[in-house]
């Protein structure tokens, strides 16, 4: 089963960096950048996408998208650094979209509280 | 919309320390980087840059400084350019892409008469169609024997992948060998990806299949093959489907080196797809025309010989036919960072200097930068060689003129008619309807702008007096 997170850029930059950071290659992480024009420049993260593969990686993630209001400021910071035509100077944090992809491949969205019952089913 | 939570005093987004932005063009090979920075150096680069008369030492001391701050941007953009010109299929693309970038020109230049501005020209579908492939999504389903591919709207899923995937991934390998000086380890690479906003895609779908050290070591490997072919996308998968099913453990028993190892691959999508002749390679024909195959090295000099008007071209032929010593270093370049970046000295291998980004342009992110104050630096090769067939014109005078032509036509064909907001002159007739928008230098008055003249050369016309329409122009360099 897979976790799609969509929402800002900045956002999915740290929860792509704090879930590599906590969780490796066990979280079968997969970043999914913009794929606009045709100028090959950085990324823009639109979605990462996280199988979760077990109580303990469900529980981690579920940590790490709760404590993002903690570090606010490190988003911030990427927020400052990526794309100019990106760039948000009045910087907010909105709400993640949250997609929860089937054994069949099929989606459905969730919101924040449903990762807590996802780690008790996958327990 | 769900909850919102402010930030804290803007007084922070003073102290932050902001990084550059930077882009290769993928028809030119030309870098484009907008530095930002908060230290003395930076600050007094933008006072040398609006100080009049300009010093002698600014160009200089801004490519100093690029290089010297961002290297790890110029690193990564490096790596584009030396794909550009060494992969064909990203060559033959970029050669269409030229083309379809001067099409309007052209066809204005052959069409005289009255045209209401905004300009509308659309092009033709299968060549619009070509002009995406690079975005395409395709999905791979992984059996245990089978491969299945499939393109798909939704690019948010896992296992789907994109050319962009593959070339950025690519890059992204370089650069970290080049900035580490070695070969590295997939564990390490992975630490490395996550020290900022960096390209992992690709990465992470073959470190799932292959594991980290595998992915690490296969990734530019088989980006390079898939680039070696026509249809990438599907070459890349074919050498995939390969691995998967002889195991990665099986290609890194076999004691080989990588450029050992590409060939391998390579004769083995040539030995179920074929080679594609050159003249089965037209510009005039676009990319989803092409057949599936491999192109060969000779196959590839020829389409160097016949289109040879890209900035990268002298590039590209010393890379395929140069002298010994010149001849392959790109090709080396991509397969072997380490040996030609040296992280100590923070220096390049001087065999590399031929093999320079064609044109850099560096401008400084401050409100005091003055407009024009671009630095347009342009690699020394071709300055050295003349365009074939222009009578001892060298490349570095055509590169300029295609810049030109490629930052105005960009911009005006994106249907939009706005006026020209970084120039002054408003009342100028190009100005309003924004027909010099893509056009860099601002001039102190209307009448030394070099721009109209630009404008009739390249396409036959000028902008009547209200700057509603472009009427034809006959004699006075339009003809």
């Amino acid at each position: 089963m897979d976790l799609i997170i969509e929402g800002q850029p900045a956002e999915l930059e740290w929860l792509r960096t704090e879930i590599e950071r906590t969780l490796g290659s066990e979280a079968g992480l997969e970043a999914v950048p913009a794929q606009d024009g045709d100028e090959m420049k950085e990324p823009l993260l639109i979605a990462v996408i996280v199988a979760l593969g077990g109580p303990e990686i469900v529980r981690a993630v579920t940590e790490i998208v709760a404590r993002r209001y903690e570090h606010a400021e490190e988003m911030q910071r990427l927020d400052l650094g990526l794309r100019e035509s990106e760039m948000h100077h009045e910087y907010k944090l909105a709400e993640l979209e949250l997609r929860l992809v089937a054994e069949d491949g099929s989606k459905r969205p969730i919101v924040e509280a449903d990762l807590a019952r996802l780690e008790a089913d996958a327990s | 919309m769900g909850r919102e939570r402010s930030l804290s005093s803007p007084l922070r987004l003073i102290c932050v320390m902001v990084p550059a932005h930077s882009y290769v063009d993928s028809v030119t090979g030309c870098v484009h980087l907008t530095l930002r920075g908060a230290d003395d150096e930076f600050a007094e680069l933008v006072r040398m840059a609006g100080a009049v008369p300009r010093e002698q030492s600014f160009k200089q001391d801004l490519y100093a400084y690029a290089w010297e701050r961002h290297r790890h941007l110029l690193l990564h953009e490096w790596a584009h350019v030396l794909q550009l010109l060494s992969y064909p299929a990203l060559y033959l693309r970029a050669v269409r892409g030229g083309k379809a970038m001067v099409g309007p020109a052209f066809f204005l230049s052959a069409n005289p008469g009255n045209y209401a501005l905004p300009l509308d020209f659309r092009m033709d579908e299968r060549w619009a169609t070509s002009s995406l492939l690079s975005t395409v999504a395709v999905r791979a389903v992984v059996g245990e024997s089978s491969m299945e591919l499939s393109v798909v709207e939704d690019g948010v899923a896992r296992g789907v992948l994109t050319e962009r995937d593959l070339i950025e991934g690519d890059a992204t390998v370089f650069q970290y060998r080049a900035e580490i000086s070695a070969r590295g380890l997939g564990r390490a690479f992975r630490n490395w990806l996550r020290e900022r906003p960096r390209y992992s895609r690709l990465f992470s779908f073959l470190a799932i299949h292959f594991g980290d050290d595998a992915a690490l070591r296969l990734l530019p490997i088989m980006v390079r093959v898939a680039f070696r072919a026509t249809r990438p996308l599907e070459a890349f998968f074919g050498c995939f489907g390969m691995i998967m099913h002889e195991g990665a453990d099986f290609f890194e028993s076999l004691e080989m080196d990588d450029e050992e190892l590409e060939d391998l691959l390579f004769t083995d999508l040539r030995s179920k797809h074929g080679s594609v002749d050159p003249d089965e390679l037209s510009m005039q024909r676009p990319e989803l025309d092409d057949l599936l195959g491999v192109i060969e090295v000779k196959a590839f000099a020829e389409i160097v010989r016949r289109y040879p008007q890209l900035p990268v071209a002298p590039l590209t032929k010393i890379d395929l036919e140069g002298e010994d010593g010149q001849r392959g270093v790109a090709r080396e370049a991509l397969r072997y960072p380490e040996r030609f970046f040296d992280r100590r000295k923070r220096d390049f291998d001087p065999r590399l200097e031929d093999y320079l980004p064609p044109a850099i342009t560096i401008a400084l992110d401050a409100p005091d930068f003055p407009q024009g104050s671009t630095l347009l630096a342009l690699a020394p090769v071709l300055e050295q060689t003349p365009v074939p067939g222009l009578d001892g014109t060298p490349y570095s005078e055509m590169t300029s003129l295609v810049l030109k032509n490629r930052w105005v036509w960009r911009e005006l064909l994106d249907g939009e008619e706005r006026p020209n907001r970084k120039c002054p002159h408003a009342s100028c007739p190009y100005n309003s309807p924004g027909l010099c928008r893509g056009w860099l230098k601002v001039p102190p008055e209307p009448s030394n702008c070099e721009f109209p003249d630009f404008f009739t050369q390249t396409t036959k016309h000028r902008v009547n007096a209200d700057g509603t329409a472009l009427e034809p122009v006959v004699g006075e360099g339009g003809e």
